[in-house]
């Protein structure tokens, strides 16, 4: 299994690299409840699975329990959906706390959330939020994710979103926004490709623009999914293959960032295991050739840069 | 530009459609035009996801309810939980405790629903059903510190605590065999209105399981869920004979003792 080397770590108080970090690689699966047991019968081919931290908080009883027997047997990292990054609300230190526990638990490689907000005044409503791409939100963004890797003691992964409202004053990009987040908060991305491609067709976004504008070196996992064609805009409905726009489009991002892990999502209308890992092994088809080729590219190149020094 | 927290409390007062013709003209002026999609639509989307999320919950909460009220009465009591219920955790799983209320309310309020009496406590059941297999484990029972409490002379201020996986339900109605019966598909038919249910509801291994006690064994273990002291319990004439058993099996899993 290729090591994804991890970026120097130094600028995050109280980091460690000792949390299997480098396991994970290739394609691996959003691994949802109904499929816990299957998966933990069968012992599927598996590069790495995803949990989503907000159901498997639990301490007591089945979850923590299904959380220690895949541990036991796969790498995992961590999806959270209610960090509420882009909020004004304080931060919810008792979530925080239970998804710390959770990755020490499950030894997760890295915990992510989304670009957004999902809270107001106490009141949640579950749905992933857009923000406004201002210095005023990227300050606050960036505040809160600082204060949260310190709480973690480990960068925090950052995802776009699909979204179907933009405001009138963003005069950021999102890509911009994003790599100025990076930069400031010193955190890693998620790069969700049908987020991108949704918010192509629903606000127009240039999608080479939009890949060029974002520091690929801070992106450490992709995430994949099929969105919903409603009347007038797509939704990221999580609830059907990967589309084949999708795929053309992580072609192109995969060449940019070769050797990033790919995760495939689907949270509504969960079909069959087997087609979850069809589209995974879809994923490493497109993937792997292009890894492989980066590694030979490196490999020609390191003979050379070392005979320079 | 509206500052961050107040452009989100407009865009939340709009979600709530609880927002005043000024708050809607304020907010949806932010909203970049273009496209097919008016900014109303936009917000619509987004009001309409996060119904749906909290729907969804109280549909996979309580099953056995939507199967009695049907699709559409289901949703539509619980559409009315959700305009007067915000969710106020992230965490999804706490959400829909007081939906038993409302359908209280409603039950007392609706002539469609009067011919289901039951329908509160059957809906109390299901959260606790719920509840306990989400619920922490708790540390073992310190049965050392126990001994020297009871010891002591504090003995009768001693508060016994329950189980956090165990749940208690006394209901005039025979809520269990109701559930029971449509969890299990075995067509409802009539069931006999019997004395009703006195119920724990409670983690056996990994999985939730309800059980009828005898009315002794419920009266005590309310009247420590009601935080009453060993003295109070002695006192109200409770047998305490279950109560090594219940230390033993881990239905009580702590107690405290006053300080004072």
């Amino acid at each position: 299994m290729e090591a994804i080397a991890p970026e120097g770590l130094q600028g995050v108080a109280g980091s460690s690299d000792s949390r299997m970090f480098p396991r994970i690689s290739g394609a691996g699966i959003g691994l949802r409840t109904c499929h816990i047991d299957q998966v933990l019968r069968d012992r599927p081919n598996v590069s790495w699975f995803e949990l989503l931290a907000d159901n498997h908080l639990a301490t007591g009883g089945l979850v923590p329990a299904q959380v220690e027997a895949v541990r036991a047997e796969y790498p995992l990292a961590l999806h959270c959906v209610d960090m509420n990054l882009g909020g004004s609300d304080p931060l919810d230190l008792d979530y925080l706390e239970r998804v710390r526990d959770l990755r020490d638990r499950s030894a997760a490689a890295w915990v992510s959330d989304h670009l957004c907000f999902t809270a107001v005044d106490g009141r949640n409503y579950h749905d992933l939020l857009p923000i406004p791409y201002t210095d005023e939100a990227l300050r606050r963004v960036a505040e809160r994710v600082l204060t949260i890797q310190d709480f973690f003691g480990d960068r925090l992964l950052v995802e776009n979103v699909s979204s179907y409202l933009r405001f009138a004053e963003s005069p950021l990009t999102e890509a911009q926004f994003l790599r100025a987040l990076a930069q400031e908060a010193d955190c890693h991305l998620l790069l969700d490709v049908n987020n991108l491609y949704v918010n192509h067709i629903n606000h127009g976004d240039e999608l080479a623009a939009y890949l060029e504008s974002l520091p690929l070196d801070r992106v450490r996992e992709i995430h994949l999914g099929g969105y919903e064609p409603k009347d007038g805009y797509l939704l990221d409905a999580h609830n059907n293959p990967v589309s084949e726009p999708v795929w053309a489009l992580y072609a192109q991002a995969v060449g940019l960032l070769p050797g990033v892990p790919t995760l495939i999502e689907w949270d509504n209308d969960i079909p069959a295991f087997a087609v979850l890992q069809s589209e995974a092994a879809k994923a490493t088809g497109i993937a792997a050739p292009l890894a492989e080729r980066e590694k030979e590219k490196r490999d020609r190149l390191g003979p050379r840069i070392r005979g320079a020094a | 530009m509206t500052d961050l927290p107040d452009l989100q409390r407009l865009f939340a007062a709009c979600l709530d459609g609880v927002a005043d013709t000024g708050q809607a003209t304020a907010f949806y002026g932010l909203v970049a035009a273009g496209g097919e999609l008016t900014a109303e639509a936009r917000v619509a989307v987004y009001r309409g996801s996060s119904r749906e999320a909290r729907l969804n919950t109280l549909e996979v909460v309580y099953p056995v309810c939507r199967l009695i009220l049907g699709e559409r009465c289901f949703r539509g009591l619980a559409s009315a939980y959700l305009d007067e219920t915000p969710s106020m955790r992230g965490d999804l799983n706490l959400y829909g405790d007081a939906f038993p209320a409302l359908l209280q309310r409603q039950v007392q309020a609706l002539d469609a629903l009067a011919g289901y009496p039951y329908l509160p406590d059957l809906a109390r059941l299901e959260w606790h059903w719920h509840a306990v297999y989400y619920a922490p484990a708790d540390p073992p029972f310190d049965i050392h510190a126990f001994a020297r409490a009871s010891a002591g002379e504090g003995a009768r201020t001693i508060r016994f605590r329950l189980a956090s996986d165990l749940r208690l339900l006394a209901s005039g109605y025979p809520v269990y065999e109701i559930w029971r019966r449509h969890r299990e598909g075995e067509g409802t038919g009539s069931v006999p209105l019997g004395e009703g249910d006195r119920l724990v509801i409670r983690r056996d291994g990994y999985a939730p399981l309800a059980e009828t006690v005898a009315s002794g064994l419920f009266d005590l273990l309310a009247a420590i869920a009601g935080d009453h002291s060993l003295g109070e319990l002695a006192d109200g004439g409770l047998d305490l004979e279950p109560l090594p058993g219940l230390i033993a099996s881990g239905w009580i899993a702590g107690f405290a003792v006053a300080r004072d």
